[in-house]
């Protein structure tokens, strides 16, 4: 649906600024796309060259088939009525009512009043606005604001929609409404939709693929499932962990004496890592059972990511350490994740 | 008050009214227009042309920055050119256009500027051509400071128009001068500037509550 190629953005000035670089990025239709990055990442460039708002320095921009920095500018603005777009800020317009701001861009087509209302009527129902249509945007919440957003990018019937932080603005309740009615959305219409965010629940939440970007670049790329699960990047790894922990808190570790040997009165201290369908072994009463430990845990948690369940558990193997080993040799046999962090004193 | 000064009074309110009207009316077809292009034609606007938006803006700037009261005088050939003459209500009305233009479209430029670029951007987005955006974004949410824009330059015209008086252009200012000042009739004085008090009173009062109703912010 849309290709990125080789995309790099410059601008030029008393300092030069290299916002984008070499950038290369597939969107397939009908998949919800996040990006995630810090501010200053160049995400917000990067979405502004999907619709060129920002034209790149180089590179090719292809959406539905068409490179989009070949056209002309009055071509370009046809083809601008197929992407939709919403914003962080709303950017709605004062002066118009709601219905008024979602019948803009079908004025703006030159459509008739009764075209408009035929149009508008079902999209404001969808975005559950048909009572507040003729009050304007100061009159509205901050997530009425935006549900108008996005009613008026759908006005167009466009077949992608750019989220540009369209819930970074929002508080959480609203955000989760939000999310939700954009997953809706591209269930029902099948409309492929392209968010930024620097918030990684936001990924979490609706994204079937995100890319992790930095400074510029594409650091990593890849399912939302198996990105959380095996972050490659430092800057990934921290995005994660800002919605997902699997760490000891210091206190935590420094009250259980942590020693890299494993000398004698210590005990394994292992975190597991299940995905998917792993998670229904029974890992711990198999451990207790055939190896007779005693399994004491420490943290635990269980995410759903895109409807897969990613769980974490990290426990110490109490008891006689040939048994532990045995435990340990027997959990590698498991289709689950595991890594000793260290050896802890043990309590029997 | 002698029933003469009550009717040289009245014709002066008339006069007085009659160069504000019409040079309110030119300059809002000219300063807004103006206004409009110095905003679009800057630099990373919709319409961007840095080398047209440094020429008008030197001439704005040249030509504000010339006190009504020589402006005046200064432009008489021209002035004679345009109405015929050089005196009376019609030919003030040249120079009050000639300085308003340039007033107008300076508020005009910077109640625009105020408009969030993202509304601009997001009109972008939905294939909006640049005519598309001055016509259903700029002007419509800039409208109600566009009003106040319009209020502030009435008020200053009413008052350049009174100048206008010295150079034998009529009104208020006129009779303010020739009567009051010259001949010295207090009361005379005082009823001119009674009845600016009250047309600019009403002329501000007009304004801000239509700027308040056409204000949906």
């Amino acid at each position: 649906m849309i290709q990125l190629q080789h995309i790099s953005k410059v601008y030029e000035g008393a300092t030069r600024v290299e916002a984008l670089k070499d950038i290369n990025l597939e969107v397939k239709e009908g998949e919800i796309f996040g990006i995630i990055g810090q501010s200053g990442a160049g995400k917000s460039t990067l979405i502004r060259c999907i619709n060129m708002l920002e034209a790149p320095t180089s590179g090719s921009v292809i959406v539905n088939g068409t490179d989009l920095t070949t056209l002309s500018k009055s071509a370009l603005r046809k083809a601008r009525k197929d992407i939709g777009m919403i914003f962080q800020h709303f950017n709605l317009l004062s002066s118009r009512t709601v219905y008024d701001n979602v019948a803009f861009p079908l004025e703006l087509q030159g459509l008739s009043k009764s075209e408009i209302k035929e149009r508008i009527t079902p999209i404001l129902d969808i975005v559950g606005l048909t009572e507040r249509m003729n009050n304007y945007p100061s009159q509205l919440s901050g997530g009425q604001k935006q549900r108008v957003g996005i009613a008026r990018a759908l006005a167009s019937n466009p077949k992608v929609l750019l989220c540009d932080e369209a819930t970074s603005a929002l508080d959480p309740q609203t955000t989760e409404s939000i999310l939700k009615l954009l997953k809706d959305i591209n269930e029902k219409m099948g409309l492929t939709i392209v968010l930024i965010t620097h918030e990684m629940h936001v990924i979490r939440e609706i994204c079937d693929r995100v890319a992790v970007i930095e400074g510029g670049i594409i650091l990593e790329e890849g399912s939302t499932v198996e990105v959380f699960t095996h972050p490659r990047e430092n800057t990934t790894k921290e995005f994660i962990s800002s919605v997902v922990s699997d760490n000891l808190p210091p206190e935590a570790l420094e009250h259980l004496e942590l020693h890299d040997q494993w000398i004698a009165g210590t005990a394994p201290l292992v975190r597991l890592k299940f995905t998917g369908q792993s998670t229904d072994e029974p890992v711990v009463a198999g451990l207790v059972r055939r190896f007779n430990l005693d399994v004491s845990i420490l943290f635990g948690g269980i995410d759903y990511i895109q409807n897969t369940c990613v769980g974490r558990l990290i426990v110490i193997l109490n008891g006689d350490p040939e048994n532990a080993q045995e435990g340990l040799d027997y959990i590698k046999t498991l289709p689950i994740e595991s890594e000793v962090i260290g050896y802890v004193r043990a309590n029997n | 008050m002698s029933e003469q000064i009550i009717n040289l009074l009245i014709t002066g309110t008339l006069d007085t009214l009659q160069m504000t009207i019409i040079s309110t009316v030119m300059a809002m077809l000219l300063g807004i227009p103006l206004g409009v292009v110095l905003v679009v034609t800057s630099k990373g606007h919709i319409l961007e042309n840095v080398a047209l938006n440094k020429v008008l803006g030197a001439v704005v700037n040249a030509t504000r920055s010339i006190p009504f009261i020589i402006l005046m005088v200064a432009i008489i050939p021209f002035t004679r050119m345009v109405a015929g003459t050089s005196i009376g209500t019609t030919a003030a009305c040249v120079p009050l256009t000639i300085a308003a233009i340039p007033f107008l479209a300076r508020l005009v430029e910077t109640s625009i500027k105020d408009i969030n670029f993202g509304v601009i951007e997001a009109a972008q987005s939905m294939g909006a051509s640049p005519l598309q955006i001055i016509w259903k974004v700029l002007l419509p949410e800039a409208l109600p400071t566009i009003i106040d824009n319009v209020t502030v330059l009435i008020v200053n015209l009413i008052s350049y128009s009174a100048m206008a008086g010295a150079i034998g252009g009529g009104g208020l200012g006129d009779i303010a001068i020739r009567y009051g000042y010259q001949r010295f009739q207090a009361d005379v004085m005082i009823a001119t500037i009674i009845i600016l008090i009250i047309l600019v009173q009403l002329v501000q009062m007009i304004g801000d509550a239509w700027s308040k109703a056409m204000n949906k912010k």
